[in-house]
Parts: C-alpha cells; structure tokens; sequence
C-alpha cells in the first residue's frame, strides 16, 4: 500500500460506518418492539417497591437462555 | 387464485410508486393478468405515474362502499393487455378502509387477475396495516441509506405480526428492492451494498435497481421506465418482473460502473 493509501485506509469508509450503526440501531429497535410493555411495567414495578422501601434504580433486561426467554430484574434499594 | 403483492417502504420517497408501476407493467408483460391499486388514500400518485390520471372516474373506495362495481373502476392500460389499475380515492381519507371492506376487495381481485400489486402508504399508520392484511408477499424497497433500511427493519417486523397469513401461522415472504443504487459511491465504500443491506435486513433479495435519471423523465411525461430500451432502471425492473413471474434470471452488478457503458458510447461515435 502506497503511502497515500495507507493514510486514506486509517480512516474508516462510511458505508462501514453505517453498518455497523445500523446494526446496532436495529438490535435496540428489535428488542423494544418485541417488548412495548416494557416501559409501563417497568414503572409499575418501581411504584410497588416504593410502597415497602426506597428504589434508586431499576433495570429490567429481557435476555435469551437457551430456549427460554428470562426477565432480569434488578431493582437497587436505599439503605 | 390470483397472488397478493404489497409494495412497502419504511419511509417515504423511496420509490415505491415508481415500484409498483414497473413492476405491474413489467409482470404485465410477461404476460401475467395484473392488476396495480394505489393504496394510499388521500394522496393519489400513482395515476400520474402510470399517465392513467385522465382516466379515472370510479375509485377504490367508491368499489368498496358500492357505489361503483370493480368493473367500472378498473381503467385498462393500453400499453399492456394485461394490466388494470385502480386509483386512490384523492378526497377521503384513510380512515374510510376496514378489515372487510378491504377483504372483499382483495377477494374479488383475486378471483379476476394473476397478480394483484398493493402501492402502500409510507410508514406505520392504519392504511399501512391494511395495506399488509391479506398478503401473499411484500417487497420491501429501500435505499442504501440509513434511515430507509432501519424504518424498513420496522416494517417488516409489523408484516410479520400483524398480516393474516402471519396469524394464521404461515410465513409471508419478504423481497427486497434495493433502489437508487449510487454504482460510483458503493465502489467508493461511501454508499451500503447489497452484502451489508442483506446482512442487516436478512430477507429475501429480488433486485437491485441503480439511480437513474430517466426516472424524472418517466414521471413527468407518465411513461415508465420499464417501457424505454435505454434505461438501467427500466432494465432492472424487468428483471425483477421475470424473477417475480418465477423465472432464473442472474442478478446483475449494478452496483459496479459497467465497461459496457463505454463500450456503447464508443459504438455510439461510429453510427
């Protein structure tokens, strides 16, 4: 490769880039679509553990086990 | 029986009216009974792509209320024996479609034609559902750009829950269209390909078709580009028609400038 060529190939194509944004883009929309109940039941989550203690954060991940499909959730709690 | 088409899109503009005028042109020429309806209520286009909107009297939804029979709606093309075309109603809007209204017309086509195109409305609103509801196959177009193959992903994701077949537990097949095709930016690396837009999408391709100017000129004067011998894009379409009527026709790569272009303008010199 040529000087000039080796300069040009650092950076990167922008097909390439949009590959690989689009890629992700897709995976994220993906998962969103599949789980429109998402969103709601996340809140309604927070709203029953705020009635016992004090939540800071809650992540609800929909995650592929083998066959089955398993809901993660993992709620933080103030001391 | 005739075969149910709907020609969708994520977003619009992308050329899915210029789609399903090729296509049912090009299929109509082949010698298949084909008829186009322009799907998008409201906003009636395809009749002055096809150079049919002097013709129209009757609408769909003048058919779908009973107010004009199939018959009198239906304009003939005279271009091709074989193709039909309804229009869009220009006044309504698409809140006049329903479930059955929209069965018992799709019924009644498949009783008469081989092959029934849909133009569908741009993106995700009612007339879209309805659009997919009872078909066989959808071609999905799209061009090399970002926000038409990811608006796209979604639509496909909507055929594949919301469309009868889908419920009824039968697979409804994809086929892309990939349009406008910039050969210069794919050899660049500034534009996606055909490998990156089937890696992403991962449905079934049925053509590749390149940017071309004769397009607009098609459009304005209502003759299209599958019709004229010079242009790529008419070309491209005929191909997708033979494929579409299940003949093996290699797919070719328009994406890389052909020699044959120079080739031609060179014989060109010498006439």
């Amino acid at each position: 490769m040529s000087w000039l060529g080796a300069m040009l190939g650092k950076k990167k194509k922008s097909a390439k880039v949009a590959k690989d944004r689009l890629m992700i883009a897709i995976a994220t929309d993906r998962h969103t679509n599949l789980t429109p109940y998402l969103e709601k039941m996340r809140a309604e989550i927070i709203e029953v553990i705020k009635r016992y203690t004090e939540v800071d954060e809650l992540k609800i991940n929909k995650v592929q086990k083998e066959d089955v499909e398993v809901l993660e959730i993992n709620a933080v709690v103030k001391h | 029986m005739g075969i149910v088409f709907a020609v969708i899109s994520g977003k619009g503009g992308v050329g899915k009216t210029t789609t399903s005028a090729n296509l049912s042109l090009a299929t109509a020429m082949e010698g298949k009974k084909t008829v186009v309806v322009d799907f998008d209520i409201g906003q009636r286009n395809l009749d002055m792509i096809l150079g049919l909107e002097n013709r129209v009297v009757y609408d769909i939804t003048h058919v779908m209320d009973g107010e004009a029979t199939l018959k009198q709606a239906l304009i003939k093309d005279k271009r091709s024996e074989n193709l039909y075309f309804l229009a869009a109603s220009q006044t309504k809007d698409k809140s006049v479609l329903n479930d059955k209204k929209v069965k018992n017309l799709i019924d009644a086509l498949k009783e008469e034609f081989d092959y029934i195109f849909l133009d569908s409305p741009a993106g995700i609103e009612s007339g879209f559902e309805h659009t997919i509801l009872y078909a066989d196959n959808v071609i999905v177009v799209v061009n090399p750009e970002v926000s038409s193959i990811r608006d796209s992903d979604r639509v496909i994701g909507i055929v594949d829950a919301k469309s009868q077949r889908a419920k009824e537990g039968k697979e409804v097949e994809k086929l892309l269209i990939i349009n406008r095709i910039d050969p210069e930016l794919v050899e660049r690396g500034e534009m996606l390909d055909t490998k990156d837009i089937l890696e992403i999408l991962s449905i079934k391709l049925i053509g590749k078709v390149p940017e071309d100017k004769n397009i607009i000129e098609a459009s304005n004067t209502g003759v299209p580009v599958v019709l004229s011998d010079d242009s790529p894009a008419g070309a491209a379409y005929r191909r997708i028609g033979k494929r579409l009527c299940g003949q093996r026709i290699d797919f070719v790569e328009v994406e890389k400038p052909e020699s044959k272009g120079l080739l031609k303008k060179l014989s060109g010199m010498f006439k």
